[in-house]
């Protein structure tokens, strides 16, 4: 069983080189993104219960706003997730000892996790065509959709990518970014 | 092949899939994608994918799940856990067993701030481990509370289990935050009860600490202030009508996070830390959440969750008796799958059930939650227990398993109690004021 909720401190350190680092540079460069939309979520969300509550003028909108500053808080931290091994997995096979056996599942899983992520990318960006096409926004102060799928986009498309490269690292029998 | 069949074979292709260790989250996309493309259409199956995910994601009640999580990362890194602690030791140090009982108290506190059982386990257990060794107490007892106390961590409000749980079911959050807390407390007296019972059959297991006096009592009340106003700020606004769930977590956030400010333990760092460990925790959340509401619609068109009820009420058994088989399952199935795992696997299924058995989905999702906590300290994988070791690397880990029994066997205690007494869950979300956007 691997723990979706270790600890960022207990992070093993994994050395990259030429094209990863700059993909693990960047997965980690867009969780502090994320981070970054999440504090300013928490002041939004505050500043519209002070505004709701204290003097009585809630501002117009706020749930418009909030609603579309969360999918830059998810999408963006997708990969970095997913990379340092933080998604939930059941380890039945590893137990059975067999490294060559868990080598290749993982080729296979990962490389099976990249179509799938990468059917959800392009679906997004249909998505993101007929969000344009019909301009799509939300119901109050119509922020539009469009920049936020581009988001959804780019942040499923890098988590694709991770998926390829750990696929790569397992077939090479090289250690993830969370492996001990 | 006609739903039902077509459903066994995708809960096979799940299992297998899973047992190859492919994530949860994309385990349940997957096989939801091609079992909606076998059974309505592939432009259905399309569709569902990129929708879901957005629908999910931009959801303005789903903001609650980040920011709680945030909350309880900044009152990790603010100090207020060995505030916590030392306000339990100055009130129960001195009885025997009274360190563990101490880091019970406290792991309840810090449950109140922080919705992660890990997360309560590996922070009162850096404060409290050292304590207890310093006093000699035995390993199994030390061990064993901190991995115990850790689980109400899921079960004391906020929690994500609960939001989990909440989110797939349809049910509302807050009325679930409210059910948690009297079973909570009532699980940190029986947690404290084993204590005194085991201490007392043997007293080398715990000895007694240093009494403290009436003033060092009050001075230890008032430094764990700051975490007592946070707790009654959020919960309380929540059960009082003044906030949403969703307000009530920036709010209390907010308030971690300028303490956190005030005592200066706030740097580049130490916040960096704090977001990626949120992200990535809530991250994990939303990506089950997806495949959950992908997996969902599937199982929905199988007919297996209705087919299944039908089975269990056409076979004339009381309905406490298949109650009780569910919860045995759950607790067996606790043993091997990760708790976020087993709700978004299970709830589909038996979901249904319970309601056309009549029971309460607020009850059950307390329940489900407890048996959860069960499963977090239980062998093989009992995922508390790897964090406790993490800590007390000289305990071998049969010690902390021997340790936690006594613990779970409290749990099961408190589950027999909640069958018995479900009001026990339901009073304060039944006298709750809601609130309303």
């Amino acid at each position: 069983m691997k723990q979706g909720e270790r600890l960022e401190t207990e992070r093993d350190v994994v050395e990259f080189e030429g094209g990863e680092k700059i993909l693990d540079r960047s997965v980690k460069a867009m969780a502090i993104l994320a981070g970054l939309s999440l504090m300013w979520l928490m002041c939004l969300v505050c500043y519209a219960v002070f505004m709701r509550r204290v003097l009585n003028a809630p501002p117009l909108g706020g749930t418009d706003l909030a609603s579309v500053s969360l999918v830059p808080v998810v999408f963006l931290g997708f990969a970095y997730c997913g990379w340092t091994g933080g998604h939930i997995a059941v380890d039945l096979i590893s137990s059975l000892n067999k490294p060559n056996l868990t080598r290749w599942t993982d080729v296979v899983v990962r490389l099976l996790s990249a179509g799938l992520l990468g059917i959800l990318t392009w679906r997004s960006i249909v998505l993101l065509e007929d969000a344009l096409e019909i301009g799509e926004a939300t119901e109050l102060i119509e922020i539009p959709h469009a920049p936020f799928i581009g988001v959804m986009i780019v942040g499923t498309g890098i988590f694709t990518l991770t998926f390829v490269v750990m696929a790569f690292r397992a077939w090479r029998g090289q250690p993830d970014a969370s492996s001990p | 092949m006609d739903p039902t069949w077509t459903g066994i074979v995708g809960l096979l292709a799940l299992f297998v899939l899973l047992g190859m260790r492919m994530p949860v989250a994309i385990v349940m996309m997957l096989v939801g994608f091609l079992g909606i493309a076998y059974l309505n259409s592939w432009d259905a199956a399309l569709s569902t994918l990129a929708d879901e995910a957005w629908v999910i994601t931009s959801n303005y009640e789903f903001i609650v799940i980040p920011l709680f999580i945030l909350m309880g990362n900044f009152a990790s890194i603010s100090g207020m856990s060995r505030d916590l602690y030392g306000a339990a030791y100055s009130w129960f140090g001195h009885w025997r067993g009274g360190l563990a009982s101490a880091t019970i108290a406290a792991c309840a506190g810090f449950a109140a701030l922080s919705g992660s059982s890990v997360a309560s386990a590996v922070t009162m257990g850096r404060v409290a481990l050292p304590e207890m060794k310093r006093y000699k107490y035995s390993d199994r007892l030390a061990t064993g509370a901190i991995a115990a106390g850790g689980t109400l961590g899921i079960l004391i409000p906020p929690s994500t289990g609960f939001i989990i749980y909440a989110i797939l079911v349809e049910e509302s959050i807050g009325r679930l935050f409210l059910a948690g807390v009297l079973p909570g407390l009532m699980l940190t007296v029986l947690f404290m009860i084993s204590i005194a019972i085991m201490t007392r059959i043997n007293p080398t297991l715990g000895p007694p600490g240093s009494k403290s006096t009436m003033a060092e009592r009050g001075q230890s009340l008032m430094q764990a202030g700051p975490m007592l106003f946070i707790v009654v700020i959020t919960i309380g606004g929540i059960y009082g009508g003044i906030f949403t769930p969703t307000e009530a977590a920036a709010v209390g956030a907010m308030l971690a996070f300028l303490l956190a400010l005030f005592r200066r333990r706030v740097n580049t760092s130490s916040t960096s830390r704090v977001l990626l460990q949120t992200i990535r925790t809530t991250c994990l959340a939303f990506f089950i959440l997806i495949g959950a509401h992908i997996f969902n619609p599937f199982m929905a068109l199988t007919d297996i969750p209705s087919d299944l009820a039908s089975l269990l009420l056409d076979a004339d058994m009381p309905r406490t008796a298949i109650m009780l088989i569910i919860m045995l399952a759950y607790i067996v199935l606790g043993t091997f799958l990760e708790g976020f795992a087993m709700l978004v696997l299970t709830l589909p299924i038996i979901h249904p059930l319970i309601v056309e058995l009549g029971y309460d989905p607020i009850w059950f999702g307390v329940v489900i939650v407890i048996v959860i906590e069960m499963g977090l300290i239980s062998p093989p994988v009992g995922v508390n227990v790897f964090v406790v070791k993490g800590i007390a690397e000289d305990v071998p880990l049969r010690e902390i398993f021997a340790g936690i029994i006594p613990f779970w066997i409290a749990m099961a205690v408190c589950l027999v109690i909640l069958l018995a007494f479900p009001e026990i869950a339901l009073f304060l979300p039944d006298t709750m004021i809601q609130s309303f956007d």
